[in-house]
């Protein structure tokens, strides 16, 4: 089995350079012919990746420990599922993960595209297949997951398995592990798709609005499942890596967030260039350093340039990932300079005061926020280059930097969309922002009164207000009027009003998504924590919460060895719940893990870790975090997850006559 | 195992390699040269909805509206013309290429003006001799 996966992982570096050459000869030559055989190439190029794949789940299930990357990444006493999961545990296996995804993108690619786009078609599997050759090289030749384990008798090596594997890295044994690394991946390598789309168009010179509405639903998945699995890693790191917190500005989180900071940046300033015809440099650029940023996340992962808590150690992969690097960015900033001319905008600004000119302060921000996020993930390397020295910034940098950024950009989201595209007069901007303004700021004064004086969060809590009250008087604004020229009942008019356009109020509902968030980011202005050395029976405070040892347990099972305590919370003399932390020990892997408990409620997390035993052997170290409002941050998700899926149902349409508006 | 694996690997490659080896046309490019005036329109159209929805919520005043919606309307309309006059050119030039292919191709042959060999006037198309230095045209 291990013979076959590998021997169709080697033809897929043949098949995508086939796909990559006749889509390329397609392009130029315009031959029906070529470009059919390109389509099967793709087509082939997922064929096989996919057996591959289905081989190397084999070898994971059956535990064949010849295999290297099986015998590193599991081990027999793991339950099967876990053992299906530990595809994408190890640094080889993730790679052919994502050397999958993007097979399975360029054979939906090409399957929706068969009938249409022939223009563009030749040039965007010729991208995307140029990309595969590169993940194939690196699979196939330097990160291969079917390489068998090897001792070396002096003049030959021969092949040997070991009796038993090393098991999975305990803190990938999580279910938010599970989906977190696909759907980050999806993100991460979707950008593919809008890239390859406008390399396309830049290289066939048909600029025109084709090439944003065919990936205006690619661009808005991508940017959906990174959303989504930089959320997941956040609360995976939560619940498994046991310090508190769900966001630590480590490199490969900052990895992450860079395309998604520029994928959303486009997603905004592509609606300038579909109204007002300017910025299509700018937006070529966004989908461009979106593409570019994907590819050095995993770089910056795989590469061991930078340390971080989950970056794979030095894989030999750094120098593959720095060419492939460059050659993209000089092949398309290369195009796109060449293209300029052709870029031109077909109206100016008109006015500061307007839609376009909110989105274009959006991008602004959203710019400084990629620089900033890029510099402090590169400054140790930076640093070392100058002073010799790997200089870390730490979190408290990035969140002087970054807040203010954060909530500039949080309050355009409640300023532009009540700005009228071209001009809006100060009358009407009175009118639009008077009552908001005014109710932002006697919730402040409230806030101040019961006590809360942060700056940063009375701004944070404000500006979300504002934001709400300006989302949500859209939506009731919205279907009072047509609720008044069509005659349907309110709620209809509501559902029939976000029905129509889909975009616009799926835009809102992620915008209320990111409300919701950031309340629940401002929550870490608040958190406390207590440390104690306990024993059954001893009890501390922390807040308005009392805790009580019960019972301290210890005992083992196949897989690890465990230690618990029953911890027992309550206020005021009530018992709200019994807590039960948790410390493992992996014997495979010959790795603690500390199992966390937490009593989460929508106002705070009371998070408890049970760190170990103290130094006399006697009691057992308790770690106890309270995190207000952490439950927002995955509420937020969910509602951001549900706009974006919303943006995407095809707007309805409905006989104009008959409404009669 | 590893001959099943070749065998697909070899079937996959046969399969994406065949329709090099078929009979073969070339499309047409979809491309009219009128798509950039086409998203224009598009455009125009999308910016009057989106002005009727922003006055309807009472972020425009209704002079602004006024003005901005005529201007609009007038943009609409230069597009959709020079889209009509695009596409009737387009129109003409195929006809005239059409009736053209039909054109029997001696005529052309026969209305060649023979060019003097001697001085390199150029001549009616049925002369002899060079209608300046006498010189024989064959």
């Amino acid at each position: 089995m291990a013979d076959l996966g590998n021997i169709l992982l080697y033809f897929l570096f043949p098949l995508s350079v086939f796909t990559a050459l006749t889509s390329l000869a397609a392009g130029m030559t315009r031959r029906q012919g070529l470009l059919v055989a390109a389509r099967r190439g793709a087509y082939s190029t997922f064929g096989v990746t996919t057996l591959s794949v289905l081989a190397l789940i084999y070898l994971l299930v059956t535990s064949d420990f010849t295999i290297e990357y099986v015998a590193s990444n599991t081990n027999r006493a793991l339950p099967l599922f876990y053992k299906i999961v530990a595809l994408w545990a190890g640094h080889n296996g993730s790679l052919l993960l994502w050397t999958w995804i993007i097979t399975i993108l360029i054979a939906i690619v090409a399957y929706q595209n068969r009938h249409k786009n022939n223009d563009l078609m030749p040039y965007v599997l010729f991208v995307i297949s140029g990309t595969i050759v590169f993940f194939s090289v690196l699979n196939v030749f330097i990160a291969n997951p079917f390489d068998t384990l090897y001792q070396d008798l002096g003049n030959q090596l021969q092949e040997f398995a070991v009796a038993d594997g090393r098991g999975l890295n305990p803190l990938l044994q999580h279910p938010a592990m599970i989906i977190h690394p696909p759907i980050l991946f999806i993100g991460y390598v979707g950008s593919v798709v809008p890239f390859a789309f406008a390399i396309a168009a830049l290289i066939t010179g048909k600029l025109g609005a084709g090439w944003i509405h065919t990936t205006r639903r690619w661009a808005l998945t991508t940017w959906g499942f990174l959303a989504v699995g930089i959320v997941l890693g956040g609360k995976w790191a939560y619940v498994e890596l046991g310090w508190g917190g769900y966001w630590a500005w480590d490199p490969v989180e900052n990895a992450s967030l860079l395309p998604w900071l520029t994928a959303t940046a486009y997603l905004h300033s592509v609606m300038i260039q579909e109204r007002k015809g300017m910025l299509k440099v700018w937006n070529m650029a966004l989908v461009i350093s979106t593409y570019l940023l994907s590819v050095f996340g995993t770089f910056l992962t795989r590469s061991g340039i930078v340390s971080s808590v989950h970056a794979f150690a030095n894989s030999g992969l750094g120098p593959a990932f720095a060419v492939f690097l460059s050659l993209a960015t000089i092949f398309s900033v290369g195009l796109l300079l060449y293209r300029r001319k052709d870029l031109k905008p077909d109206e100016e600004m008109e006015s500061l005061v307007s839609r376009e000119s909110g989105f274009l302060f959006n991008n602004l921000l959203f710019l400084l926020a990629t620089i900033a996020v890029l510099w402090g993930t590169l400054f140790p390397v930076i640093s070392e280059l100058f002073t010799g020295d790997q200089i870390t910034v730490g979190p408290p940098w990035f969140n002087n930097i970054m807040i203010p950024i954060g909530l500039a950009l949080l309050l355009l989201t409640g300023v532009g969309p009540l700005l009228a595209w071209r001009h809006t007069s100060t009358e009407t901007l009175k009118r639009s922002f008077g009552w908001p303004t005014l109710g932002s700021i006697v919730l402040v004064v409230i806030l101040y009164l019961f006590g809360i004086k942060d700056g940063w969060a009375l701004g944070s809590f404000a500006i979300s207000f504002f934001v709400m009250w300006t989302i949500v008087v859209e939506f009731v604004k919205g279907a009072g009027v047509r609720s008044k020229n069509s005659g349907e009942n309110f709620f209809k008019a509501m559902y029939m009003l976000s029905r129509k356009n889909t975009r616009r109020y799926g835009g809102y509902i992620i915008h209320a998504g990111v409300v919701v968030l950031v309340l629940g980011f401002t929550g870490n202005a608040f958190n406390s924590e207590t440390r104690a050395e306990v024993d059954e029976g001893d009890a501390f405070s922390l807040g308005p919460y009392t805790f009580t040892a019960k019972t301290i347990n210890a005992g083992e099972n196949e897989n690890y060895s465990w230690q618990t305590l029953d911890l027992e919370m309550s206020r005021n003399g009530d018992l709200v719940t019994l807590l039960n932390p948790e410390k493992r020990y992996y014997f495979a892997s010959e790795q603690p893990s500390t199992e966390v408990d937490i009593y989460s409620t929508l106002r705070e997390d009371i998070y408890v870790v049970l760190s170990g035993m103290s130094n006399d052997g006697e009691r057992v170290i308790v770690q106890i975090y309270r995190n207000p409002f952490v439950k927002l941050v995955w509420i937020g998700a969910f509602i951001l997850v549900f706009g974006t899926l919303f943006a995407m149902i095809p707007n309805l349409r409905e006989n104009k006559a008959g409404r009669g508006a | 195992m590893s001959f099943l694996a070749y065998a697909v690997g070899v079937v996959f490659l046969a399969w994406a390699i065949l329709p090099l080896f078929k009979k073969d046309s070339s499309w047409v490019s979809m491309y009219m040269g009128f798509e950039e005036l086409e998203d224009k329109k598009q455009r125009v159209y999308g910016n009057i909805a989106d002005l009727e929805f922003d006055y309807a919520m009472g972020r425009l005043s209704e002079t602004d509206f006024t003005t901005i919606r005529q201007s609009f309307m007038k943009e609409a309309g230069r597009v959709i013309q020079s889209i009509e006059e695009k596409k009737s050119s387009e129109l003409m030039a195929r006809i005239q290429k059409d009736i053209g292919n039909k054109q029997p191709k001696k005529k052309s042959k026969k209305e060649a003006k023979p060019i003097c060999p001697s001085c390199g006037t150029e001549n009616l198309a049925e002369a002899k001799f060079c209608m300046k230095c006498g010189e024989g045209l064959s």
